[in-house]
């Protein structure tokens, strides 16, 4: 029999049982969309941890003396509230001591509040003879994110200037007040090289602005690391020094234990056992992506499971439908059919309410990974790995059909044609 | 034509052992016309789809021109019935969902016709059986005589050298069966090999042969007339 009589045939059964077709092409593309979005979150996920750990920021250990966890977003120890210990970008030397570390550098999370709030509680104290200002005419503060940083932050982050310059070492060692903008911070605040604004009363210059950088540090302001030689009674610079973070990179993360190990011996010495704190940030993400993992891997379950009852239930109905029809499987035969034939038809069938669940199916997995990609923050999923996953899907739907095109042609003529 | 030598069927119903047919044998002619009779449960039908080869006998032999196709693979039974067998059923057993036309095309497409002949062929066929005017009418759309025109056409479709008939009037009130009587005593005048299972005495006796089947044996076979003599009085 032609394949043009099969699909003739299989289409007037299609449409002969349309209801019964309509459920069956459901069932068919809930399977393989839950199942294609399941693999494609499983991957997601994979490629999203992959990409995380691979950041720079996960081969690093970080010191600092806060134990504002929020605001560091790590996991620390508590330390001594009355230390009156300051790190400043001196301690850096501490990479020398330490083998393993590659390179080694400030970043300091900071908040710029703009504006001047002088005699508001913020920035320098009113002047002898100015009256103290009404706080109800304070103004709106506006904030900025970002990171005080030493030079060799950029250079870590292979961050590049589009507009202007980035710090260097000398411009540190003046204490000139100074910022660099991130590209879309820059965008966002119309921000141009050259100009001024004022940070918390104090007249700071814009020096770069940054290329974009793929990191959410495109939306933050940078500005130069605490010096050591500062005066110390200076109160900005005690302010922002106050929080200040060392980082330390490692080549290799297997050897980041023995690098925190070779730190903290390192400031042990230097300021007293347990003056610092040490963290390894990679040791939360690790533990987040085998968290993120299992979660991913119950859905990917849960979806392939939806897609195994989806798909005995397919068979099951196409089975039920073979024995309905047995009776035309007799006459088919007694026309001249083979049970070759008559499985190609059955199949023939599948294949066709296959094709249409596919097509459903497909538009569900993809709306189903647009959804994950705006509210999980994956990168845009990768059409092979969706591609696969609904070809997958749907080659073990059409397995399971083939019990009930087996069924049907196997009945004997003479028995299937009694069959009323 | 058609030599079936001490053929048995038997069915297993779990412990009882069920003996539709035991030891026929019989010997058919090409161009005879054959009907078979007997009471219900006899295994007229039984031998019929033996003779058809839908179903396989548990013992004996069965020699179509001289070959034995007793067991044959599925494929070559297949064939068999498509080219050498046309069937007509008591309920026309006609594909709901297909048109008069699709219906009759349908054997030639496990021939391999291309679709352009089988249309042809298909439309030559209805007009053969006077209904031309319905090549697109669905099963539904027909009375049940002409329903059974069409399963006659089918049956013609690859030109077969033996037509298996059940009952093909069973369902239908004399008049259309005397139609459909008529139009397969044509086909035996043409030169077709019938066997027709029947209860019906009188379409019985208008066969030139008939075999009587009880209790699955062999219980007469009577010649009414030689078919030779049945094919000069034709012509």
């Amino acid at each position: 029999m032609k394949r043009g009589e099969d699909l003739l045939l299989s289409s007037r059964s299609i449409r002969k049982r349309m209801v019964e077709s309509i459920l069956l092409i459901t069932a068919i593309a809930l399977g393989i969309g839950a199942a294609g979005a399941g693999i494609a979150m499983m991957a997601g996920t994979a490629a999203e941890s992959q990409k995380l750990l691979s950041s720079p920021e996960y081969r690093e250990i970080v010191v600092s003396i806060r134990e504002d966890t929020e605001e560091m977003d790590l996991p620390v120890a508590a330390v001594d509230d009355e230390s009156d210990l300051v790190l400043t970008t001196l301690d850096l030397k501490a990479a020398e001591e330490a083998p393993d570390v590659q390179y080694a550098y400030v970043a300091s999370h900071t908040i710029y509040h703009l504006g001047d709030f002088r005699g508001f509680g913020r920035g320098q104290p009113p002047q002898e003879g100015q009256a103290a200002p009404d706080p109800a005419e304070m103004p709106e503060i506006e904030e900025l994110e970002g990171y005080a940083v030493s030079p060799e932050f950029f250079s870590t982050w292979s961050m590049l200037a589009a507009e202007g310059s980035l710090f260097t070492n000398a411009d540190m060692a003046t204490g000139e007040p100074l910022l660099i903008y991130g590209s879309e911070l820059a965008a966002d605040m119309d921000g141009a090289v050259g100009e001024q604004i004022v940070v918390e009363g104090e007249m700071v210059t814009v020096i770069g602005i940054l290329e974009p950088t793929g990191t959410d540090y495109y939306k933050m302001a940078f500005s130069p690391a605490f010096m050591p030689d500062l005066q110390m009674n200076d109160m900005r610079a005690m302010r922002r020094s106050w929080g200040t973070t060392l980082r330390f990179a490692v080549a290799d993360v297997e050897r980041l234990e023995e690098a925190r190990e070779q730190l903290e011996s390192y400031f042990s010495r230097t300021y007293g056992a347990g003056s610092v704190v040490i963290s390894i940030p990679r040791a939360e993400a690790e533990a987040a992506k085998v968290r993120a993992n299992r979660l991913a891997t119950v859905v990917l379950f849960l979806s392939l499971a939806g897609l195994l009852i989806a798909a005995v239930n397919v068979s099951n109905i196409l089975y039920g439908r073979a024995v309905r029809r047995q009776r035309s499987v007799g006459i088919l035969k007694a026309l001249g059919a083979s049970m070759r034939d008559v499985f190609r038809l059955f199949f023939s069938e599948a294949l066709l309410l296959g094709g249409f669940g596919a097509v459903l199916g497909i538009g569900i997995s993809v709306l189903l990974s647009k959804l994950m990609e705006s509210t999980l923050g994956f990168e845009k999923i990768s059409a092979g790995v969706l591609g696969a996953g609904i070809l997958g899907a749907w080659a073990i739907t059409m397995a399971l059909t083939v019990f009930p095109a087996l069924q049907a042609a196997r009945v004997p003529a003479a028995e299937a044609i009694r069959n009323e | 034509m058609i030599e079936l030598k001490n053929i048995e069927k038997r069915y297993d119903l779990g412990e009882v052992q069920v003996k539709a047919l035991e030891d026929v044998s019989l010997h058919i002619e090409r161009g005879e016309y054959v009907a078979v009779m007997g009471p219900s449960g006899s295994g007229k039908s039984t031998l019929l789809n033996i003779l058809g080869i839908l179903d396989i006998p548990t013992d004996g032999q069965y020699f179509l021109e001289g070959y034995d196709i007793t067991r044959l693979p599925d494929r070559e039974q297949a064939r068999i019935r498509n080219k050498h067998f046309g069937f007509i059923f008591q309920s026309f057993n006609l594909f709901s969902e297909l048109s008069a036309l699709e219906n009759v095309m349908l054997p030639m497409s496990y021939a391999g016709m291309s679709s352009a002949k089988r249309r042809e062929r298909a439309v030559q066929l209805l007009d053969e059986v006077g209904l031309s005017h319905r090549l697109h009418h669905l099963p539904t759309m027909l009375s049940g005589g002409e329903q059974q025109r069409v399963a006659i056409a089918r049956a013609l479709a690859n030109q077969p050298s033996l037509i298996l008939a059940d009952e093909p009037t069973g369902n239908l009130p004399s008049d259309k069966g005397e139609e459909i009587l008529t139009i397969i005593e044509e086909l035996n005048r043409r030169g077709v090999t019938i066997v027709m299972v029947t209860h019906n005495d009188e379409q019985g006796l208008r066969a030139h042969r008939r075999i009587n089947i009880m209790d699955g044996r062999l219980d007469g076979d009577e010649r009414l007339v030689s078919s030779r003599a049945a094919a000069r009085s034709g012509a």
